[in-house]
């Protein structure tokens, strides 16, 4: 038996990096100089994912597998990292002054931020149910505490709480499920699970029961109905950059494990799953919008728009062509992007503070012409309208349904985002249709950080690259599924 | 030696003893304490597999269930300070201010 | 390697430069950027134009990008340069910079003069991309930025309301315009699963049945879309309004560049639209009837940007009836030295305005030829071109427009009569024009008076250039009959438009007879002018007492806008309270919306309850599902 050596290493460099720079930031916040602490930690954060970024693109086209093949650099990890890691950047540039204010400003909210990107990378970069497993929980208990950093704030308390009780609740689930699998097939190893199960066929009982469960727990993670009951008050509760950054990149990291495990682990051949599917789909795009209808709080509403997205994705995992996982990936990245820049907004005091309901946001468009003009883009991405990521997004899953003969979930899937415009559209109208009743003595002068605007400008970009030239990552994205299959 | 089944039944029935417990039980530690029933009766599912097939991956993935667990029990004991602190109960009905 | 992004990306950096620095740096900035930005697009589109003249087959093409490739749905970021897109670079980014350079002298001291500039290098940035795209994808991303632009410049006097008035009126006739060519890019997808001009155009013939409703539907849609851009009846009423904007917007984009934009995509389907007959006939017909309706509005104009703007809307028909008849190559013809002719009279009266202090009234002009004798002088040539006087441009263009309306098979001597007609009426009220501001007794006030003096070189150098090329761009298409020089615009456009099903008939001497009677009829009008102008209005006076209902007729713009008013507009309104409001609003949309609403609230009624905020109530519905998978997957 040959033992681990240092070429082991290789496809997880970046996730060293990661780590590594979790632990500088650590020694940065000890030692750094009061005065200048803050910006030094956001900085060292953002040149460590940097690094780590580099390290992908070195990375890039050679698909290295390490540690008897439990992990892998393949082009559909690196592309999702991609996600994850940009979104991280993002957060960093919009959380700065936010966790200044808000009296959370400790080194250790970039060294989780760190370690839960690093678990994410984990995740996706899994083959083997063990390293998923260990991935999901170094994402999962980073984000617990992300999500209660206001510790003295009642309501991100009860978040982290219940998303804690929830998480771990379903990771018991999520385990219970692969040990089923792995009673059944004798490995953890999602080849040789894949092997065991053609070999002996999918009928076994713990074969079902624990494909079952695993795909329940993964549910939970990307908010499917009806595991999708936490969000909504996790997403409201918690610091809204952790939103933007657990919308963005937590949700991510699910699709990829998700499409990952269905892909190379289980065969989804039979009638029942594929209906299964369709089920969750319809239910998650649906309950998502029906809920998102009602809100007052425009937190809450983008956290249950969220879940609508989930549904959109699911669509495309359903009907399970390259050209519809390729939509998941784009669709993946495009949501992180736009869902992240939205919730950005939101963390930029405006009148002395931060947005909250969309009562706040009448007069923002005078206040804030720029921020306004940011914010009404992402909204049009996340409508899906023409040039920019959230229609390529749209137009890639449901072409790719519609290609496949889905056609009751494609007009489902439409019907659905015709309803969210009604709802998103009201956010560009509260901000120049209405006028803004502030009370007496409200300090303007206040100037938007320009390390927040940097990333948010940074994200509005990117959202249109993708709308102008999605070619590129489309094509990257199914060559990457390609060579998954 | 006693049959596989009778050991997986075993950790059937804790696994959901420890669900009835998060949904039945108003304390939170106590809800807690149930989700840690559930990590152990995946444990002894493992075991048992591992021992039966004469494998150590099962063997291996329970001491990491197990650091895992440690580690959410740290975080998971600090979340439940923090909201005593502000909260002043333990109670789990009485958290929900985030509704609807 | 052609290079042919370089064209548009010069002004799309001018763009950026001026919006986003040209606050902070500066006039002195803006001044250099601004008509730099359009020199260096000119400069390239030279270039390109003598590769693609060089080249086999004439067509320069680029792809830039693949925009979306899924399957086999493909679309692609692509440029064109041949004949005829190359003619319209030439003109857009060729005009565009003497406008530019004249605007530093016209809008010096104005509030936002680099928020001018930035729109202006915006606008032929987007008349670029409307002629280079090779598919209707980049087109409607042209025609929709340049409708944008003109939008935002009508409007660029934001405190005046009538501005306002025209920007908002202008947006709305578009509006109606883009519904058409939607549609038909709609159907033409249908029909032939691309929208590229390339397939479209080759594949037409063998895809549709000649006369066809299916084409002559897409024909009608299209023309419908070209109407609204290039203000033709029924959506002409945007165009004269418009002049409320600054003078050199009325001569890039509402004379020389954006109003031609219907005409270049009639042009650029010509195979398509042969393919119906029908549609031909009503683009001759509306082309001449706006031609002839629009030049008796010209007449009895005072306002001296409206003589032009009617002026235009008269010789956007002329092209129109151009293209209904068949003869594409003279209406692009026209749109080439009606560009350079109109151009330099909106210039020419954007001098004479600045002169006479933002006064542009003819009725306060006047014997102004001695103080602006290069505006004057410059202004008599465009005249002399417009009237169709020979040997001048808009002579050989117009008279190439007239044969073709009576020779051409689509063509019959009624729309030559229309033609003629108007020709004699554009000769008279451009020499009326003439007369009034420069010629007889100043009715200037006397204080102003005093400060009238030349415009800047600035102003004057482009009014120069444009009077030169007014003067000679007409050979460029000199007819048969005069045996001097081969038709360069047959040879230029060979083989490139649609042939006609039937050939044209007419014999030489008939061509002669027709010209004669063309050229003698402007003469006429001309010497009339003279009499009835040559000292103001008091000669007119008694000939206007005589013909009141005519004059009130014209003067009113024979009230279309009294006529949409009460024929749709108030009908509109009508309905949609009383009718529409009543029956749609309170039954079937507030029903509607009421049952959608009230659907979803009962959706979210029921589900509400279940987001209760408690966490063992998520995990009791998290278990639920789980037993329901369960259940349904064993």
């Amino acid at each position: 038996m040959e033992f681990i050596t240092l070429a082991d290493l290789t496809p997880i460099i970046p996730e060293i990096i990661v780590l590594l720079t979790a632990c500088i930031v650590l020694l940065v916040d000890l030692f750094a100089p009061k005065k200048e602490r803050a910006f030094t930690l956001a900085v060292t954060t953002i040149i460590g994912l940097l690094l780590a970024l580099l390290a992908e693109t070195q990375l890039h086209g050679k698909e290295i597998t390490g540690f008897y093949g439990t992990v892998v650099a393949d082009d559909f990890s690196i592309l999702f990292e991609f996600i994850y890691m940009s979104v991280a950047i993002v957060t960093v540039f919009v959380s700065r002054h936010y966790i200044s204010d808000n009296e959370m400003n400790f080194g250790e909210y970039y060294v989780l931020l760190l370690t839960a990107v690093s678990g994410m990378m984990f995740m996706t970069s899994g083959l083997d149910l063990l390293v998923i497993f260990i991935g999901l929980e170094i994402m999962s208990i980073s984000s617990y505490i992300l999500v209660g950093m206001k510790r003295k704030i009642a309501k991100a308390n009860e978040a982290a709480l219940k998303y804690l009780l929830l998480g771990a609740f379903s990771t018991g689930f999520l385990l219970y499920g692969i040990s089923l699998l792995y009673g059944a097939t004798g490995s953890t190893l999602l080849p040789e699970i894949i092997t065991q199960i053609k070999l002996n066929g999918a009928d076994n009982p713990l074969v079902v029961v624990g494909m079952a469960l695993v795909i329940v727990a993964m549910s939970f993670k990307i908010a499917v109905v009806p595991f999708h009951m936490w969000t909504p008050d996790v997403y409201t509760g918690a610091p809204t950059p952790v939103t933007g950054f657990l919308s963005g990149a937590a949700k991510a990291a699910g699709f990829a494990v998700f499409v990952r495990v269905l892909l190379t682990g289980i065969p989804l051949d039979s009638a029942n799953w594929e209906n299964l599917f369709w089920i969750l789909a319809v239910l998650t795009m649906t309950v998502g919008n029906v809920m998102a209808l009602r809100q007052n709080e425009v937190k809450r509403m983008l956290a249950f728009s969220s879940i609508a997205h989930a549904g959109y994705v699911m669509v495309a995992i359903v009907v399970g062509s390259t050209s519809a996982i390729s939509g998941v990936i784009f669709y993946s990245c495009a949501y992180a992007l736009m869902g992240t820049g939205a919730f950005g907004i939101l963390t930029i005091k405006d009148a002395g503070r931060t947005p909250r309901t969309f009562d706040d946001l009448a007069g923002y468009g005078k206040r804030n012409p720029f921020l306004a003009l940011l914010m009404t883009l992402f909204i049009f991405s996340l409508v899906g309208l023409p040039l920019t990521g959230g229609f390529i997004g749209k137009l890639q899953i449901f072409s790719a349904a519609l290609q496949d003969g889905w056609i009751w979930l494609t007009i489902i899937g439409i019907l659905n985002s015709a309803l969210s415009v009604y709802y998103y559209l009201r956010v560009p109208m509260f901000m120049y249709m209405r006028e803004g009743a502030l009370p007496e003595g409200t300090d303007l002068s206040e100037q938007t950080s320009g390390f927040a605007l940097t990333g948010l400008i940074g994200t509005a970009a990117a959202v249109i690259y993708l709308g102008i030239f999605p070619d590129r990552i489309l094509e990257l994205a199914s060559l990457s599924i390609l060579a998954l299959l | 030696m006693i049959p596989i089944e009778h050991i997986l039944l075993l950790s059937a029935l804790l696994f959901t003893i420890g669900v009835m417990g998060v949904m039945l039980r108003r304390n939170v530690i106590v809800i807690f304490m149930s989700i840690e029933l559930m990590l152990n009766a995946v444990n002894l599912s493992f075991v048992t597999f591992a021992r039966s097939m004469d494998s150590m991956t099962g063997v291996v993935f329970i001491f990491f269930i197990i650091v895992v667990a440690a580690a959410e029990a740290v975080v998971g004991l600090s979340i439940i300070l923090s909201i005593y602190r502000t909260r002043k109960t333990l109670n789990i009905e009485e958290f929900n201010l985030l509704k609807w | 390697m052609s290079q042919i992004w370089l064209v548009p990306a010069f002004p799309l950096l001018g763009f950026i430069l001026n919006a986003f620095f040209g606050k902070r740096f500066g006039t002195r900035f803006v001044t250099f950027i601004g008509p730099l930005a359009v020199g260096l697009a000119f400069a390239q589109s030279l270039v390109l134009f003598f590769q693609m003249l060089e080249i086999k087959g004439n067509v320069l093409n680029e792809h830039l990008y693949t925009w979306i490739s899924s399957g086999n749905f493909e679309v692609g970021i692509n440029f064109t340069v041949d004949q005829l897109s190359g003619l319209y670079l030439l003109v857009i980014t060729g005009v565009g910079f003497l406008i530019h350079v004249y605007s530093v002298g016209y809008m010096k001291g104005e509030s936002g003069y680099y928020r001018f500039f930035a729109y202006l290098n915006l606008f032929v940035f987007f008349m670029l991309l409307l002629v280079l795209g090779d598919s209707f994808l980049l087109m409607f991303v042209g025609w929709e930025g340049v409708g944008l632009c003109s939008y935002l410049l009508i409007g660029y006097y934001i405190e005046k309301d009538s501005a306002a008035e025209a920007a908002k009126k202008a947006f709305l006739f578009n509006r109606i315009g883009d519904f058409g060519v939607l549609s038909a890019v709609m159907l033409i997808f249908l029909a032939f699963g691309s929208i590229e001009f390339a397939s479209v155009n080759a594949e037409a013939a063998a895809r549709l049945e000649y006369g066809g409703p299916l084409v002559t539907a897409i024909t009608l849609l299209l023309f419908l879309g070209a109407t609204g851009k290039s203000a033709q009846i029924p959506l002409f009423v945007w165009l004269p309004d418009a002049m409320e904007g600054p003078t050199p917007v009325s001569a890039l984009i509402h004379a020389a560049t954006m109003v031609t934009a219907g005409l270049y995509m009639v042009a650029r389907l010509s195979h398509l639209f042969v393919l119906a007959p029908f549609t031909m006939n009503v683009i001759a017909a509306v082309g001449a009837i706006t031609a002839l309706l629009a030049a008796t509005i010209a007449v009895t104009q005072t306002d001296i940007k409206r003589v032009l703007a009617y002026s235009t809307v008269s010789q956007l028909g002329y092209m129109f009836l151009a293209m209904g008849v068949g003869a594409f190559g003279a209406g692009v013809f026209h749109v080439m030295t009606h560009a350079f002719f109109k151009a330099l009279l909106f210039l020419g009266s954007g001098s004479v305005i600045l002169a006479v202090h933002h006064e542009q009234d003819m009725r306060k002009m006047g014997a102004l030829k001695n103080k602006l004798p290069i505006t004057y002088i410059t202004m008599l040539l465009g005249t002399l071109a417009i009237s169709g006087i020979p040997f001048f441009s808009g002579f050989f263009s117009k008279d190439e427009i007239l044969w073709k309306a009576f020779s051409s098979p689509f063509g019959s001597p009624w729309l030559w009569g229309v033609g003629f007609i108007t020709a004699g009426l554009t000769a008279f009220y451009m020499f009326r024009m003439i007369y009034l501001t420069f010629h007889g007794e100043s009715r200037v006030d006397s204080h102003t008076a005093e400060h009238v003096r030349e415009s800047p070189f600035s102003m004057t150098l482009p009014l120069m250039i444009l009077a030169v090329l007014a003067v000679i761009s007409g050979f460029f298409g000199v007819p048969h009959v005069f045996h001097l020089l081969p038709n360069g615009m047959e040879v230029y456009f060979h083989n490139f438009f649609a042939k006609l099903p039937v050939e044209g008939h007419g014999s030489v001497s008939t061509e002669w007879l027709l010209m004669g009677l063309s050229v003698a009829f402007a003469l006429i009008a001309w010497f009339i002018a003279s009499r009835l102008y040559h000292s103001g209005f008091a000669v007119a006076a008694g000939l206007r007492r005589r013909w009141e209902w005519a004059y009130q007729l014209s003067l009113n713009k024979w009230y279309v806008d009294e006529i949409y008013n009460a024929v749709i507009i108030q009908p509109v309104r009508f309905l949609s309270t009383h009718l529409l409001w009543r029956l749609f609003d309170q039954n079937i949309i507030d029903r509607g919306v009421n049952t959608t609403a009230i659907v979803a609230r009962a959706v979210g009624s029921t589900l509400r309850p279940l987001q209760n905020g408690l966490t063992q109530n998520y995990a009791l519905i998290f278990i639920l599902g789980t037993f329901l998978i369960l259940w349904y997957v064993t």
